[in-house]
C-alpha cells in the first residue's frame, strides 16, 4: 500500500511536467503578448519591458530559466498585475476557492449519498419519481442558470440573502448551493443506481435473513459496497467543481482565482496562466490519488501490490 | 443448406417466423419508453425549428428595433396604438418636418405635413419613416399649390416579438432559434471528431492487443489528468474567437471515453464465439469487423454519441457565458443566458426563456441517451 502510493506519487511529477510544457509552449505560440494594447507601444520601449521580463531571450532558454525558478518555487512575476509575483496572486485568492469547493463537494456528497439512498429503498415509489426527477433537473441545469434564478429568488425578491461578496456566512449560501447543486444531483444518480444493485446482492438478502435491523444492513453493509461509485467519481467532481467555480466566482463576484483562469489567459499574462494550471492540475493529480488509495480502504479487493 | 436460405432472403419461406434483430428489439424497447420517446420527438423538433426558424422568422437575429428595446413578450402586435405618435414626430423631427395632422386607422395612417425651411419638400424624406421600422409602403404626396406642404401616408407594419426584444430592441424568439442552430451545429461537430477519433483509436487499440494497447491506454491515461477546460480557454486564445475550429479542437480532446468503451467493447467481441467461428471459416479481417465489429459496436457508440451532444452544448455554453464562444452579433444559449442574468431583475424572462430552451433541449438529450441505454442493453432483455 505505502509501497503503491509512493509510486503513484512518482508518477504525478512526469504528468505535471508534462502539463507545464504543454501549457508553456501553447501559450507562447498563441498570437499575441502580455503588453498589446490599443495603441502599440514605441519598438524601443517594448525591447526594454520585454528585456525585463527576459522575453527577449529564445523560448528555449526561456522555458529552462521558467522551469528552474519553478523548482525554488518561484513562479515569477505577474505581466498584469505589476509589482506582485504570481504565487502571492494566488495565495490570496486560493483559500476563498478552497473554501467554496470544498464545501460545495462535502454538501454534494452528503446530500447526494442521502437522496440516492432514499430513492433507492423507495424504488419506484413517489419518493424516488420526485428525487430522480430532481436529479435530472439538476443535472440538465447548468450552474450559470442556477444562481442567477437563486440570485432573482432569495436576493432580489425576498432579501433573505446576499447577492454578492464573501466573507460571512449568509453570503457563502447562495453561492455554495448554486456550485453544490448539479454535483448533487450526480451524486444521488450513482447513488441510486449502486445502492440498488447492492441491495440485491447476496451478503445483503443474507443479513436480512439473519433478521438484522434495516438501519443496520443499509448503513453499514449496503452502503460500503454502495459508496464505491461514488467515490471514484471523486475525481471527475473536483474537476467539474472547479470550473463551476468560474462562473460561479464571476457571478457573485468572488475574488477566489477562478477569475484568474479565463483574464490571465485573455490578457496572456504568461506566467499567471502557468500559476493556474499547476495548480488546478496539483489538486486534480492528488485528488484522483487519494481516491485511488480510498479504494482499498473501503473494498478489500481492490488490492495494489 | 446455407445457400439455399440465401437465395430465398427476399422471399422468406412459408412458416418461417422472422427472427428479430438486435436492432428490432432495441426499437421496440425504446417505443415502449414513453420518457424516450417525447424526447425524440422534442430533439426533431427543435433541430427542424433551429434549421428553418430563423429563415422564415420575419425578423433577422442582429435586425435591432430601436424603438422596441427590452419589450416585453406578447402574442399582440407592436407597435401599440400609443406608441405609433411618438415614433412618427420623432422620425418626422429628423426629416425637419413639422406635423400639421394624422389621421391614424388600425392598419394605416396619414400624415400632413409641412417643411420647417422656406423651401419645397424633398421626396426622399420617406426614408426617415422607414428607418423607423414600423411602418411601409411610405408615400409622399407633394401639395400641387403649396410644394412646402405634403401629405405622407404608409402602412403600419405589424411586428411581432413572442418572447420580447432583448436590451439592444432584438426579437429574442429569433436569437434563441439561431442560437439553437450554434448550439447543435457545435454540439455535432465536436461529437463527430470525437466519434472518429475515439472508434477509430478505440478499436485498433483493442484489435492489436498486447503492449501496443496498454501503450496506447496508457497515453490515455495521460490525457484524462489534463486540467481539461485549461485546455479549452487556452485553445480559444490559440484560434482566436472561431467557435468551429475551437469545437473541432474541443471534439479531439473529448474522444478518451469513447476510445475507453469501444476498446473495452472490442476486447469483448473479439473472444466472442461468432467472430471466432468466422475466422474459422476463414472470412478475412476487413469482413469480420464489418459484418459483426461494427454492428455489435454501434449501440454503445450511439448510446455515448447521445449522452456527449449535450456536455457538448454545456461547454459551449459555458465559454460563452464567460465571453470566449460565439461573439455579437452572433449569439448563442450561453450568451443569451449570460445577458440574461444580467438584466434579470427587470426583465426576467430574457433569463427565463433562453435557461428554459436550454434545460429542454438537455432533458430532452439526456433523457434519449438514457433511453437508448436501457434500450440496447443486453444485460436485461
Amino acid at each position: 500500500m505505502l509501497n503503491y502510493a509512493f509510486k503513484r506519487i512518482l508518477t504525478i511529477i512526469p504528468t505535471l511536467f508534462a502539463i507545464v510544457t504543454l501549457t508553456f509552449f501553447l501559450m507562447r505560440i498563441a498570437p499575441g503578448g502580455p503588453f498589446d494594447e490599443e495603441r502599440p507601444l514605441a519598438p524601443a520601449v517594448l525591447e526594454n519591458i520585454q528585456a525585463s521580463y527576459g522575453l527577449d531571450k529564445p523560448l528555449i532558454e526561456q522555458y529552462f530559466i521558467y522551469i528552474g525558478n519553478l523548482l525554488q518555487g518561484d513562479m515569477g512575476p505577474s505581466f498584469v498585475y505589476r509589482d506582485k509575483r504570481v504565487h502571492e496572486v494566488l495565495a490570496e485568492g486560493l483559500p476563498i476557492s478552497i473554501t467554496l469547493g470544498s464545501t460545495a463537494l462535502l454538501m454534494a456528497l452528503i446530500i447526494g449519498v442521502l437522496l440516492g439512498s432514499i430513492a433507492a429503498l423507495n424504488q419506484n415509489k413517489k419518493t424516488d419519481v420526485f428525487i430522480v426527477t430532481f436529479a435530472t433537473f439538476g443535472i440538465t441545469t447548468p450552474n450559470y442558470v442556477i444562481a442567477p434564478i437563486l440570485t432573482l429568488i432569495f436576493a432580489l425578491t425576498f432579501s433573505i440573502l446576499p447577492a454578492t461578496g464573501w466573507g460571512s456566512p449568509s453570503q457563502m449560501v447562495l453561492p455554495v448551493i448554486s456550485l453544490a447543486l448539479p454535483q448533487i444531483a450526480i451524486v444521488t444518480r450513482l447513488m441510486r443506481g449502486s445502492m440498488l444493485e447492492a441491495l440485491k446482492s447476496d451478503h445483503i438478502r443474507t443479513a436480512r435473513a439473519y433478521g438484522l435491523p434495516m438501519t443496520h444492513v443499509v448503513g453499514k453493509h449496503a452502503m460500503r459496497s454502495a459508496l464505491l461509485p461514488v467515490l471514484s467519481y471523486l475525481g471527475p467532481a473536483a474537476a467539474a467543481l472547479m470550473t463551476g467555480s468560474i462562473v460561479i466566482e464571476q457571478i457573485f463576484n468572488l475574488p477566489g482565482i477562478g477569475r484568474y483562469f479565463v483574464t490571465s489567459a485573455l490578457n496572456r499574462d504568461y506566467t499567471m496562466v502557468m500559476g493556474t494550471v499547476i495548480i488546478v492540475a496539483t489538486l486534480v493529480l492528488v485528488f484522483n490519488l487519494i481516491v485511488d488509495l480510498l479504494y482499498t480502504v473501503l473494498d478489500p479487493r481492490v488490492r495494489y501490490d | 443448406m446455407t445457400e439455399t436460405v440465401l437465395t430465398h432472403d427476399n422471399e422468406p419461406l412459408e412458416g418461417v417466423v422472422k427472427g428479430r434483430s438486435l436492432l428490432d428489439t432495441a426499437l421496440l424497447r425504446l417505443k415502449r419508453n414513453r420518457a424516450a420517446m417525447v424526447s425524440l420527438w422534442v430533439i426533431i423538433c427543435m433541430t427542424l425549428a433551429a434549421i428553418i426558424g430563423p429563415t422564415i422568422s420575419s425578423h433577422s437575429y442582429d435586425e435591432v428595433y430601436n424603438h422596441f428595446v427590452g419589450e416585453k413578450p406578447s402574442i399582440g402586435a407592436y407597435p401599440k396604438q400609443e406608441q405609433i405618435t411618438p415614433i412618427t414626430e420623432r422620425a418626422l423631427s429628423r426629416a425637419r418636418v413639422d406635423m400639421e395632422d394624422m389621421n391614424i386607422s388600425k392598419d394605416s395612417i396619414k400624415i400632413y405635413i409641412v417643411n420647417r425651411k422656406q423651401e419645397p419638400l424633398d421626396p426622399r424624406i420617406t426614408r426617415y419613416l422607414l428607418r423607423a421600422d414600423i411602418f411601409q409602403n411610405v408615400e409622399l404626396e407633394i401639395s400641387q399649390d403649396d410644394p412646402q406642404r405634403g401629405v405622407i401616408s404608409a402602412d403600419i407594419r405589424p411586428l411581432r416579438f413572442l418572447m420580447g426584444t432583448d436590451q439592444n430592441g432584438r426579437d429574442l424568439l429569433t436569437r434563441i432559434l439561431v442560437s439553437l442552430r450554434i448550439s447543435l451545429m457545435v454540439g455535432a461537430l465536436a461529437t463527430g471528431v470525437a466519434l472518429i477519433i475515439g472508434v477509430t483509436y478505440g478499436a485498433v487499440s483493442g484489435f492489436i492487443g498486447g503492449n501496443i494497447d496498454n501503450l496506447m491506454m496508457r497515453f490515455v491515461d495521460l490525457l484524462y489528468s489534463l486540467p481539461f477546460v485549461f485546455f479549452v480557454i487556452l485553445l480559444v486564445v490559440f484560434f482566436g474567437n472561431n467557435i468551429f475550429l475551437i469545437f473541432i479542437a474541443v471534439g479531439c480532446i473529448q474522444w478518451l471515453d469513447m476510445a475507453r468503451i469501444v476498446r473495452g467493447q472490442t476486447l469483448q467481441l473479439k473472444q466472442q464465439e461468432f467472430v471466432q467461428a468466422s475466422e474459422a471459416l476463414g472470412v478475412n479481417l476487413s469482413n469480420i469487423i464489418k459484418r459483426h465489429i461494427i454492428p455489435n459496436l454501434a449501440g454503445t457508440v450511439v448510446v455515448y454519441m447521445t449522452l456527449l451532444i449535450p456536455r457538448v452544448i454545456l461547454l459551449e455554453s459555458f465559454l460563452s457565458f464567460l465571453g470566449l464562444g460565439v461573439q455579437e452579433p452572433l449569439t448563442s444559449l450561453g450568451v443569451l443566458i449570460a445577458e440574461g442574468a444580467r438584466y434579470m431583475r427587470n426583465d426576467p424572462y430574457l433569463l427565463i426563456f433562453p435557461a428554459l430552451t436550454m434545460s429542454i433541449l438537455l432533458f430532452a438529450l439526456n433523457f434519449l441517451g438514457d433511453g437508448l441505454r436501457d434500450a440496447l442493453d443486453p444485460k436485461d432483455r
